[in-house]
């Protein structure tokens, strides 16, 4: 029994000003659920809200059902890995995976077992007698991860864990993260601000703003159906192109609709004066930018209802100055005027 | 033709900066030259000048070895480790305190533990003798340590120390199930030894060194420290037959375990001043 849940968390360092808004969240046991949100949204704060670090100002954590009110960090069987990693400078790989270990009085034997099998899963057999200054970035960051698996917890808490690493071992181990999880089975609760990181690993997304929870789905419902226009413009690469709800009024609109949104890749380019498709919208303009990014390209067209960026996949090139912009109406996503959206 | 000039200047830059430097040094080294100088020469060579001894008087150093100054220096050495050792602990725990626990008054006790440097330590002398006679450890070895138990300058070395390790470390050490005491020698003390080498090396120089209050709270000259012993050489031959020679070559021995303990510790001690917690150690 490993969920979290939130019962209207509130946090506030000064009195009068929330960093945390009253938050009801509820973390599925298993499950590999991402606090998704730009820096300083609270997401940290959440995250050591539940690992007890930090006092909530109001509302309850549970773990596994369990009230944390009364229960000390060390006490609640979750491990944290650090976005600095935090390993102890003076202690050997093997010994910062031990520290844990010897103060849970785990006996020798038991300890050797985990140590040596954990070390092995992460490929660390030929550093356990390193220290964290003789490490790369990648392997500290597997010392982390180890230091906190060999406790087996009921439940991981990442914060921003890839940060400190280059690109290509971000996405490495990304993917080694997946892995873990898959043979773990155990809750991970991982924070980070970039969507690339939530969107690939995450089971569930949870993208935060401003100390509220905006939206809580898998990664496809996430990108799909944005809850609201912060949402729609948070996630994505480029974002989801908003537009007011006035620009394509000729073609009918969901009641209560203030703005329209699609995605560039819903985006259809085509020559000034074709025929547009049955069952599209269509904006029409000239061509401000193209970029080409090798398998796709982005073209940005200057409308009567503002910038467009539309994707095109390994087409030929589109060459033309002026260009219509075609989308088709199951694409649109409506908001209303508070942002939220609507459902048709 | 700029760029030479440029590295000319550089140069010349540099042979300033190392004459100064050789010229501080020389000055601080003068007194040590001839403290040992003088304790070789017989004492009429002393008072009429001139710098080399023309024949070392080697039996100046037995002369004093074999006074009580011996005796002394052991005293000092035992009571400066002593005092060291607890100021060391306690200074440890309470800047631990001060660093990483969030509790009522904190703010209030820091003041008080550094306001209390502010007050003259003459003040003192008289409250802190009455309070060891209450606890009748005048004249004793008990009595030397009690009265320096805690250091208010190795506090605030410390805490300043402490708060240069990533708080990250404090807080995974928490969640490693690890005691204060634990995380305190465990963790925090290996990144911050550099500090704990100067305050080592600045709290016993100051204990060796001090006279006053030793002179103060002792009688029996079984439990002089060396300032002490050293006066003794002073007053021994009356106003005007201070033994000089004596008073010297005694000097140069008891510079000795300081100097040791500075060679052993001053590569920590000058990280541990300049600010630099060491996290790379
Ligand atoms: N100890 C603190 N005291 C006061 N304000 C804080 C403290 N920690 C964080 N905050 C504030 O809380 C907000 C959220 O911080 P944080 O949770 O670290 O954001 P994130 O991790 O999403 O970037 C920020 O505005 C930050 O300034
Ligand atoms: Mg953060």
């Amino acid at each position: 029994m490993s969920e979290i849940e939130l019962r209207n968390v509130c946090k506030e360092y000064k009195k009068g000003y929330p960093i945390i808004h009253e938050m009801s969240l509820t973390l599925k046991e298993g499950g590999f659920s991402v606090l998704l949100g730009p820096s300083g949204c609270g997401k940290s704060t959440l995250l050591r809200i539940i690992a007890g670090l930090d006092r909530e100002t109001g509302g309850d954590v549970l773990i596994g059902g369990k009230s944390m009110k009364n229960v000390l960090p060390q006490d609640r069987e979750i491990a944290m890995v650090f976005q600095n990693y935090a390993l102890y400078p003076s202690m050997t790989a093997r010994e910062n995976m031990e520290f844990g270990l010897k103060n849970m009085k785990i006996p020798k034997n038991e300890r050797e077992i985990r140590i040596s099998r954990i070390s092995k899963m992460l490929g660390l057999e030929g550093h356990m007698k390193s220290k964290p200054h003789q490490l790369s970035g990648g392997q500290c960051q597997r010392v982390a991860l180890a230091r906190a698996i060999v406790k087996e917890p009921k439940a991981f808490l990442m914060d921003e864990p890839l940060s400190n690493l280059d690109a290509k071992l971000r996405a490495q181990i990304r993917r080694e993260l997946i892995e873990l999880h898959n043979k773990l089975g155990t809750t991970f609760v991982y924070v980070t601000h970039d969507q690339v990181e939530a969107m690939s690993m995450g089971s569930e997304v949870i993208v935060l703003e401003g100390g509220k929870a905006r939206q809580q789905a898998s990664p496809d419902e996430v990108y799909a159906n944005p809850a609201d226009l912060f949402v729609a413009k948070f996630i994505g690469a480029p974002p989801m192109n908003i537009v007011d709800v006035s620009a394509l009024s000729k073609f009918g609109v969901a009641p209560k609709a203030e703005f329209i949104g699609f995605r560039p890749e819903k985006a259809m380019i085509m020559d000034f004066s074709a025929t547009c498709p049955d069952g599209c919208v269509f904006l029409a303009g000239s061509v401000a930018a193209r970029e080409n990014l090798g398998d796709h390209s982005l073209i940005s067209i200057n409308t009567k209802a503002g910038m467009i960026i539309a994707k095109r996949f390994g087409e030929r090139a589109f060459s033309e100055e002026k260009a219509m912009v075609a989308v088709k109406r199951e694409d649109l996503k409506w908001f209303d005027e508070e942002g939220k959206s609507i459902r048709t | 033709m700029s760029k030479d000039k440029a590295i000319n200047f550089i140069a010349f830059a540099r042979c300033i900066k190392i004459g100064f430097i050789a010229i501080c040094a020389a000055l601080m080294a003068f007194p040590f030259a001839w403290m040992v100088l003088s304790s070789l020469k017989t004492k009429a060579e002393l008072m009429s000048g001139g710098w080399l001894p023309s024949d070392p008087q080697w039996l100046n150093y037995l002369e004093a070895i074999r006074s009580p100054l011996l005796r002394n220096i052991g005293n000092s050495l035992a009571i400066s480790a002593a005092s060291t050792a607890y100021q060391l602990v306690s200074g440890a725990m309470l800047a631990y305190a001060l660093a990483y626990m969030s509790f009522k008054g904190k703010g209030l006790i820091f003041a008080l533990i550094m306001g209390s440097c502010m007050a003259p330590s003459a003040a003192t002398y008289i409250p802190s003798y009455i309070i060891l006679s209450k606890m009748k450890l005048l004249d004793s070895y008990t009595g030397l340590v009690v009265s320096s138990l805690v250091s208010v300058f190795g506090i605030f070395l410390l805490r300043q120390a402490f708060m240069q390790v990533p708080p990250s470390l404090i807080e995974a050490a928490r969640l490693d199930s690890a005691s204060h005491w634990r995380t305190l020698w465990k963790v925090v003390y290996p990144v911050a030894k550099p500090s704990f080498a100067a305050f080592v090396l600045i709290n016993a120089i100051a204990s060796y060194n001090s006279y006053m209050w030793p002179s103060l709270v002792t009688n029996s000259p079984d439990l002089y420290m060396v300032s002490q012993g050293l006066r003794h050489f002073f007053i021994e031959g009356g106003a005007y037959g201070t033994n000089w020679p004596l008073v010297m070559a005694g000097s140069a021995i008891v510079v000795l375990p300081l100097l040791a303990v500075f060679a052993l510790l001053q590569k920590w001690f000058v990280s541990g001043l300049s600010g630099s917690a060491g996290l790379k150690g």
